[in-house]
Parts: C-alpha cells; structure tokens; sequence
C-alpha cells in the first residue's frame, strides 16, 4: 500500500549531517528523564553510588510494580532527584567504561505472555507507547493496532534504510516479536523504497511519500488507523524494534541508538552512535564552532533544550543562541508583560498537519484550551511532536504542544 | 522554541509593504487630502493601540499602518478631520482591540472604521480610484501570494463570483476590475488572513460570497457605484466566515477518517 | 431595608437591560428622541407596576400549568388600556410610538418579573420591585436617548442645543444616531463603563488565554 501525502513543508535548515556513523564516541554519563514517560510515580530501586550494569533496573513504576526502567550503561550512579509526589525527574549515572551486560532469560519469549514478561523485566516495554494521550503503553492493554514507524522526515533525521540494512537480522526478529505480541494488525510505515519486510495477513507494509510531516506516527495513524472511543493504538520506533530483537537474538539488552549530531552550531555534523540518554553538552563540545549555543535533543522542530539524550529523541541539534541585547528597561518590561501575540493562518500553515483536520480551528481551540472543540477536530490521535512544526511556522512564541499536552491531560482525567 | 519566519509581526510588516505602492498610488489619484486621511487615521489607531498596551498588556502592530492606507484609498472624499478621528477609533476599538488585537478579530478593522464612515456621513461622496491604483495594487498582492499571506483560494473565488453575478446582470465585469479601490478591497480587505474563513473549502464559499456581494451590491442603474459596495460586501462576508467555517467543519468530518484500502 | 434594596437594586447593580440584557429591542426603537423615550419609560413602568401587582394578588390562586397564560392575559390587556390612554391624551406622541408601546407585551421584562418575582411575594414588595425595575429601564432609556437626540438632531425634547448647519448653525448632526445600529454602540459603550465601575457584573469567561511557562515575546 502506498500513501501520497500532499501537504507538506521542508525546514531550510544548515547543517545537514553526513551519513557516516561514528561509533568511536565515548560518552561517560548518561541521564534517564522522568520527562519521556509522562508523570510515573517512582519507587527507586538504587541508591547514589551503588554500581550498576547495562539492565540493572534502577527504577519502577508503583502503579505496576513489573514495568521496570533500567540501565543503559554500566557504572555508578551518580544522582536521584524526585520531584512532588513521588514522580521521577532525573538520574544520573557515570560510565566507567567497561560494558558489563546482564543476561536475560529469552527461553519463555515465544509466547505473547512470556514476551511481555520479557519487555517489562529488561526494560524495554517503555519503548511502547499508547495513543490517545502518549503514554507508555498498558502492558495489561490490547491495541487496535500497533505502528512501526521505519521512517523519520524530520529535518537531519539520520536515514533508516541503511540502520535497518545493516542490523536486518536484529530488525527482523523484533518485527516477529512485535508480530507475536499482539493480534492486531501491525502496519510498518516505511518510506517510498524497497519493502523492509514482506507484506501478510497480518503485518502491512505501508508506503508514505511526502515531506514533512509525512514520516510522524500521528500522520500515519490519522491516515491508517485512528483510535475510536475507549481504543488505542501502540507505535514503536524502528530502533527500538532493533534492541528488542537484539535482546532476543542475544540475550542481553542492546543501549546504542545512532543519532544525528547536526546543526549550524557543529563543525561536522555526522550520525554517531550513543547508549540512551547520553550526555549531550560533552557529547557536542568537542565539535562546536565559536560562540554561544543553545543544544536540542531532537529536531529543530519541537526539540527541547536538554542536558541528556530524550529517551525516544533520535537527533541533537546545536543552534546558535541569540546574544541577550539591553534594552531600555521600559521596553524590557513591556515586552516580558505582553500578552502573547496571536498566530496568523497562513497558506504555510495549511501544509503542517498530517491528518486532513482544518488547521486553524484546531490551533484556536488548542490556545483557550477548549478540550471539547480540540477533540472534535481530532486531536486524540496526535502528540507534542505533530505539532512542532505548526508552532515553528507560526514564528515559536507559542509552543502548540504544550498547550495540546495540557488539553490531553484535561481529557485524559475527564475520560 | 527555535521559530520560522512567520511570526505575526513579520506578516504584518510584508502586508504593509505590499500595500505601499498602493498608497503612492492613492496619494497620486486623489492628491494631498487623502495624504492627510492616512496620517490622521494613523495617529489615532497608534494611540488607541497604545492606550490598550497600557491597559490590558496587549501588543502594538504595524498593522496600524495598512489599515490607515485602507482609509486614505477607500475614504478620501471631502471628511472632516474629526469625523475621520471618531471612524477611526471606532473602529479601531471596536473593530480590533477589544477583542485582542490583530490575529483575534472577527472584521477587518479598516472595514469597520469605513462602514462607520460611510453609514454616518452618507453626505460625502467618494471617488473611487482609476487604473493607477488598480494596477499598484498588483506588484503587492503578487507579494502575497507568493509568501502565502495572501490565500490564492479567496482571490480567485472572489473574482470568480464576481463575474458570475455582473454577467448575470447583464453588465460587464471588466469594469470592477478596473476600478482601483476595487482591487485594493479586495486584496487587502477580503484577502485579510485573519477575517476570511480558517478552513480550506471554507475559504471558497467566503471568496465566492464576497465577491457575488460585492457585484450585487455595486451595480446600480448608472453604473458601478464604488467603494461602499467593497466595504458592505467585505463587512457581511467577514460576519459569516465563522458561520461557514462551522458548516464546512460539520459537514466534512468523516472525511478526515483513513483511507480505504 | 429589604424594601429599599429590592427599590434601588435594579436601579445601577441589578439593571434589567446592562445586566440581564433584558428589553433591548424597545430600548433600541424609541430613544431617537427624549420625549419618546420618556413616554415609553413611563408607559413600561405603570404596566410593569400595575401587572406585578395584579399578579402578586391572586398569585395563590392561579393554576401552576396555566399561569404564563394567565399573565400574558393581564400583561396584554393592561397594555390595552396604555395604550389608549396615550392614544387619548397624547396623540402626535403615540403616532411617532407607533406599535411600540403595543409590543410592551413582549417585553421580556414584564414577564420575567411576574414570573420571578410576583408570583413568589406579596403585593407591597412586588410593586417595589416592579418600580425599580421600571426606574432602572427608564435610565437607560433616558441616557441613551439623550445621547442619539443630541448627537442626531442637536435638540433635547425637541428643543434646539445645538444649532445645526441646516439651520445656518456649526453643528453637523451625525446621521448614524438615528439608526439603529447606533443604540446598540451606545449601549455597549454603558455596559462596558458600568463593568469598569462594577467589576462585579463581569461575567465568569469559559477559557482563559493563558501564558506559557517561559514564553518568548518578540
């Protein structure tokens, strides 16, 4: 099956990285952020100090006491931090180099119960998420479908074809696992190339053309698959895919995920190959050119300024900061005190929403926070990410997905 | 947040250097008096923004300045200053700032101040432009079209149920568009991004009712009338645009759903 | 002291036509002039009073599933007996009225305070409360009118303040006053002084804009 997606916009942006992945990087701390999950209420299962080992879990959930969070690199914990009620917000572990894997017990994986005993034990399950609302999915739960998005338009994606080319073995087991964990259909949203997998009963491959934001996941659901009432429906990145067919391959729990390094800030921007939640700003110093920068995990597109790798983000982008300029301390104050300025419907505009939903009407309803209205015009199959690039084109005053976060939790604890 | 061009300030600024070659142009036609319209109507839409920055933390916006080119081309008869100083905060009050300023209302703002204008001093004659303006018109509107300001979508459905209904009533359509305050109406008065519809096909049906208004409106047994069929017609689209964007969003949601196979 | 309140509340903080945003379509049509205004004013209070009373007399006695009936009949045939006595007393007044002291029947005022008020409370209070009502319509009324005659025509009862340039004076009368749609300025224009004096008035809005956390401005 193949989609052609009209609408659509390219990111004129410079900095583009080459293709050559770089796998010499050392990295010696890595961060894991309360921020990629949503609001988990945390029992930690380390203490400041203590050694772990790639899979050690370090941290549960106390709502379900089997979805663990683990390690992704051996070393010593370094920080804690929890915030108001119990919810994770960070922690800190310094690598010292030597990677000591844990071993995982694979002999009960071919069963869809021992499968997702499997996921939660080693950590992977949160690479899962559910729509509505983006959360990690139920491990209880059954979709109406799951997506595997092997496709990424954002600007300086690093390509999935030759990543998935060169671990197909690892891509092919974890397909079948993602096969095997649920009967739904499973749809594998691919660019306009060779099929990555053969087509069945119930795996479809589907085609997308288009540009940006053709390769989201919000795109492809709104177009195959949108949940109904009281539905959901899982989606999954393709490296995920690769480390849980890794695990099953091989026992032990794969951290690396390749990212592009990219931006006008990099000297060289290329794709490097760093475990989960690497240390952005000693990953990029040795490459920055002069001046002040600001680092992104993510695109330039709705990535957010942070100090570790997000869990599901495959891009770091440095961007130049903008000098502070002084002003009058009139000016300065009237500025700060303004009420944000109200975005205009442009033809640019038109061209950023995946689903064929007006754009206008659901940006006015998500900025009052009219839940009611933004459902209406469809906004249970979307997160943050589709739309980062209307909040782009309309200048970045307002942030759209902040505002589509708060409408979510709103209709979440309605629902 | 990293930003593209199109922040509300920066639109503002492109409109209004679309629109200065029509004011050239305005100011050529009509001569020093519609000179003085601009600059008056200017000030006191710069006052009235400053006194709601001051009292209700609301941004200024050069939009203010198209909006007072608006008045000098479509308004440049014989006013005086202070009927010119109350169209202006009329609609500049009621029009825009109370509900927000640009980007949050629902009529353009120079539609507001020159219906005004026009129901309270029907007195007043109003030239309406020649060639001239008309064709300083284009180089802006280009402009906008091409940076995607300007919605393609509106002006080809105004000027499309413009001809339909002049050539229903038997006149000639050509003279419309030689009428310069006609073509400024419509590129900066029916085209505004903000008072036309917000929904895609919405925006068909607006352009096309503007612009049969506007026909309808405008011809008389003496010929074309002028500027106050622009300003009507533009007035009672803009009031219907979210009534349209509502019909258009009812009636087109199951098409938002997949494909089929 | 409650009958005071109950007289003076509608007057500024309890407002039939800025608060309730009742009766506007009479507020709209007779206040061109002074003069009109006053006879409406006095015309809506004397029924209002009259019909409030009438209906706070027999209130024990009307039958629940038939009252609206039972007070559109008093209401109507009150406004019968105005509106001939206009007609009798004040006849090139009740020409320029022309069908509007007739539609007080429809006034949503008068059956929104027989309905609300008179048919819960006895006659003495009732009245009160019909008077103020009627006192704070007439207000409005009065201040509107005053504004669209003086600004339409430059007279105040038909007596000349300004004296207009059709008369050889240097006043210009602004033709908008004497249309409809400039009530309707007018009394926004009042509403919104009265919401600034009263913030109390100002009702709950649904969604609020709000600012983000770190929000640029540019």
């Amino acid at each position: 099956m193949r989609i052609s997606l009209r609408r659509g916009l390219t990111v004129p942006f410079k900095g583009e990285p080459s293709q050559i992945v770089d796998r010499n990087l050392a990295v010696d701390r890595i961060g894991l952020l309360g921020h990629d999950h949503g609001p988990i209420r945390a029992e930690v299962l380390v203490a400041a100090g203590e050694q772990v080992a790639v899979g050690t879990p370090v941290y549960r959930s106390r709502a379900r006491q089997e979805l663990l969070f683990c390690a992704p690199v051996s070393g010593t914990v370094e920080r804690i931090e929890i915030g108001a009620r119990r919810r994770f917000v960070e922690m800190s572990i310094i690598a010292d180099g030597e990677d000591r894997r844990l071993d995982f017990d694979t002999s009960a994986a071919d069963t869809p119960e021992g499968l997702r005993s499997l996921l939660l034990a080693s950590g992977q399950w949160p690479a899962l998420r559910a729509r509505p609302f983006e959360r990690i999915a139920d491990p209880d739960g059954t979709p109406k479908a799951l997506f595997v998005t092997a496709m990424d338009t954002a600007p300086h994606a690093p390509d999935p074809a030759p990543i998935i080319a060169e671990r197909s073995q690892d891509f092919a087991r974890g397909l079948a696992a993602m096969l095997l964990l649920t009967e739904t259909p499973v749809y594998l949203c691919q660019p306009d190339i060779e099929p990555l997998a053969r087509s069945s009963e119930h795996l479809k491959v589907v085609r997308f053309t288009g540009l940006h934001p053709a390769g989201l996941v919000g795109t492809h659901i709104a177009r195959l698959q949108p949940p109904g009432d009281g539905e959901t429906v899982w989606h999954i990145g393709y490296q995920d895919v690769i480390a849980i067919g890794h695990l099953l391959n091989t026992s032990r729990i794969d951290p690396y995920r390749i990212v592009s390094l990219s931006g006008p800030g990099v000297d060289n921007p290329r794709l490097v190959q760093v475990p989960l939640g690497a240390d952005l700003h000693a990953l990029a110093r040795p490459n920055l050119t002069p001046g002040a920068k600001t680092i992104l995990s993510g695109a330039v597109t709705g990535g957010r300024e942070s100090t570790f790798l997000g869990r599901h983000d495959r891009q770091v982008t440095v961007v130049p900061r903008a000098p502070a300029r002084q002003h009058h301390w009139l000016i300065e104050a009237l500025r700060r005190v303004q009420t944000a300025a109200a975005f205009i419907p442009t033809q640019a505009l038109e061209q950023t929403l995946g689903s064929g939903a007006p754009v206008t009407p659901l940006l006015r309803a998500l900025s009052i926070g009219d839940a009611e209205a933004a459902q209406k015009l469809g906004c249970l199959h979307m997160a943050e990410e589709d739309l980062a690039l209307a909040s782009y084109v309309t200048g970045g005053t307002t942030d759209f997905g902040q505002k589509l976060r708060r409408v979510l939790d709103e209709l979440e604890a309605g629902a | 947040m990293m930003g593209g061009v199109w922040h509300r300030d920066t639109i503002s600024w492109l409109i209004v250097a679309a629109a200065l070659p029509a004011a050239v142009a305005a100011v050529g036609t009509f001569g020093p008096l519609a000179l003085g319209h601009m600059l008056l109507a200017l000030a006191v839409i710069v006052f009235w923004q400053l006194v709601f920055l001051w009292s209700r933390a609301q941004p200024v916006s050069p939009i203010a300045i198209v909006t007072a080119i608006a008045v000098g081309v479509l308004a440049p008869g014989e006013f005086a200053p202070w009927q010119i100083v109350l169209a202006a905060s009329f609609g500049t009050v009621i029009g825009e700032q109370v509900f927000g300023g640009w980007g949050r209302n629902i009529v353009n703002a120079a539609v507001a101040m020159l219906a005004f204008l026009y129901f309270a001093f029907p007195q007043t004659t109003i030239p309406g432009g020649g060639q001239l303006l008309a064709l300083a018109v284009i180089p802006g509107a280009l402009m906008l079209l091409v940076t995607g300001v300007l919605s393609w979508q509106v002006v080809l459905s105004a000027v499309v149920g413009t001809i339909t209904v002049s050539l229903g009533l038997g006149e000639n359509p050509m003279t419309v568009f030689a009428s310069g305050s006609m073509v400024f109406g419509l590129v900066f008065l029916v085209g505004d991004p903000v008072a036309s519809s917000a929904t895609r096909a919405g925006r068909w049906i607006y352009g096309f009712l503007a612009g049969a208004l506007l026909a309808l409106l405008g011809w008389t047994d003496t010929g074309f009338d002028g500027p106050q069929a622009i300003i009507f017609a533009c007035l009672v689209a803009s009031l219907l645009a979210p009534l349209i964007d509502a019909g258009v969003i009812a009636a087109t949601r199951r098409f938002w759903r997949p494909y089929n196979g | 002291m409650k009958a005071l309140r109950t007289l003076y509340g509608p007057i500024i903080d309890n407002n039939p036509v800025t608060l309730q945003i009742l009766g506007i379509c009479s507020a709209l049509a007779v206040t061109t002039s002074l003069s009109t205004a006053l006879i409406m004013s006095v015309a809506l209070t004397v029924v209002l009073m009259a019909g409030s009373l009438t209906i706070s007399l027999i209130r024990h006695h009307i039958p629940t599933s038939i009252r609206l009936i039972v007070q559109i009949t008093i209401i109507a045939s009150l406004v019968i007996v105005t509106d001939q006595l206009i007609q009798a007393f004040a006849f090139e007044l009740s020409q320029r009225l022309s069908i509007f002291v007739g539609l007080i029947v429809t006034n949503c005022l008068v059956l929104s305070r027989a309905e609300a008020f008179a048919m819960h409370n006895p006659p003495g209070i009732s009245a009160l409360d019909a008077l103020g009502n009627g006192l704070g319509y007439s207000l409005i009324l009065m201040i509107v009118g005053f504004v669209r005659e003086l600004l339409g025509a430059g007279t105040l009862f038909g007596q000349t303040v300004f004296l207009s340039v059709h008369d050889g004076g240097w006043f210009v009368p602004l033709n908008l006053m004497l249309l409809a749609p400039s009530a309707f300025f007018i009394l926004g224009l009042l509403i919104w002084v009265i919401r600034t004096i009263r913030p109390a008035q100002v009702e709950q809005t649904d969604f609020v804009l709000e600012p983000e956390i770190g929000e640029k401005t540019k």
